[in-house]
């Protein structure tokens, strides 16, 4: 039976880059959701800012 | 057999869409340079609102309105992959080229849709996320798959969607709206059929190859012109309106009354000029390159005026 990994290696593509574009996308995504998660607590703190004056 | 995505590797395009798309192409979908438009009005939009809106909720805001604007534009990018691929213009988007498989882009404008109105929801008001989720329902169904390849009329109607960030802004700071805002809408309403006419007298035979009817492919280019120059008229009276009616000071007012008397001039010199065969379309281009910034500078003046006057 085989794995996943002999299946990328018996596809008609480059396995590094495979690797490189899944390493930068997941860069990319990690970046973003910490920025949310940022996000939202600010917004959180400025609404509730907002409603104690 | 597969179609060539890159005849230099010898890749072809099913081998190309196995591959992950770049984090680039995403962007890329996005068309960053429409939604920086969007977000300049609508940023405009919410600094003439009488209402001052918390730093925070206003960064979060036009964060929303640029990933909505985003989402139109991949959703856009999705539908067209075909049309796009026929103009040399659109060909090198990342669907045409084969490097992104068109369902990645519809999941992610979809995604990137419902994020961008839960976000104007949460930051400020329903009534401004109701008004994006709106913008991007009529660009993508009215605009995209309803008028645009059916009707010359594409542009004026669906021009529609360009013009709302203002409102949506305007619409974040204050939850209602207001006449200004909605001469804001107007003048980018009639703003867009002379900004697309002139760019699209310059690609006409790239509409043409894709079946698209714009309106120089079915009404000619003679007629295009005269388009031009006629909606240029209302537009001006539309940029100029604010300051009679008193929603903005005599600075907007004579800014807007100068930029308008070029663009006239401009789209005069476009709408009674008759193009020769392997016409350079200097006059077109002018026009298309000042429109951009007509409209950067008088919705920048018109914050600047509101200002001014406080």
């Amino acid at each position: 039976m085989k794995n996943d990994a002999e299946d990328v290696d018996n596809l008609n593509i480059d396995v590094a880059e495979l690797r490189r574009r899944q390493a930068a996308r997941s860069r990319v995504m990690g970046i973003a959701l910490f920025a949310l998660a940022a996000l939202f607590f600010a917004i959180t703190i400025a609404k509730i800012g907002i409603l104690a004056t | 057999m597969t179609t060539p995505a890159n005849p230099s590797t010898g890749t072809s395009a099913s081998d190309a869409l196995m591959m992950p798309a770049e984090w680039r192409d995403f962007v890329a979908l996005t068309k960053p340079r429409v939604m920086s438009l969007a977000i300049f009005t609508a940023l405009c939009g919410m600094l003439v609102a009488p209402v001052s809106i918390h730093p925070v909720l206003g960064f979060a805001a036009i964060l929303a309105i640029a990933l909505g604007a985003g989402a139109s534009g991949a959703l856009n990018q999705w539908y067209e992959a075909r049309i796009d691929g026929l103009m040399r213009r659109t060909a090198s988007r990342p669907i045409p080229a084969g490097r992104m498989d068109p369902q990645a882009a519809l999941h992610f404008g979809v995604g990137l849709g419902v994020f961008s109105v839960l976000l104007l929801g949460v930051a400020t008001n329903w009534y401004a996320a109701a008004l994006l989720a709106a913008s991007i329902l009529y660009y993508l169904v009215i605009y995209t798959i309803w008028l645009k390849p059916r009707t010359p009329q594409n542009i004026v109607i669906g021009g529609a969607a360009g013009a709302l960030p203002p409102l949506i802004g305007w619409a974040a700071a204050t939850g209602g709206l207001a006449p200004l805002p909605w001469l804001l809408f107007l003048l980018i309403f009639l703003w867009t059929p002379p900004h697309f006419w002139a760019l699209s007298l310059f690609v006409r035979i790239d509409y043409e190859q894709a079946g698209i009817p714009m309106l120089p492919v079915v009404a000619g280019e003679r007629a295009t012109r005269r388009q031009i120059f006629w909606y240029t008229l209302p537009m001006a009276a539309a940029a100029i309106a604010p300051w009679p009616l008193g929603y903005v000071g005599a600075l907007y007012g004579v800014v807007a009354a100068l930029l308008s008397t070029v663009f006239i001039a401009l789209a005069a010199q476009v709408g009674f000029r008759t193009g020769m065969p392997d016409d350079p379309m200097q006059p077109e281009k002018r026009l298309f390159k000042f429109s951009l910034l007509y409209l950067f500078v008088l919705f920048a003046v018109i914050v600047a005026d509101r200002w001014w006057q406080i």
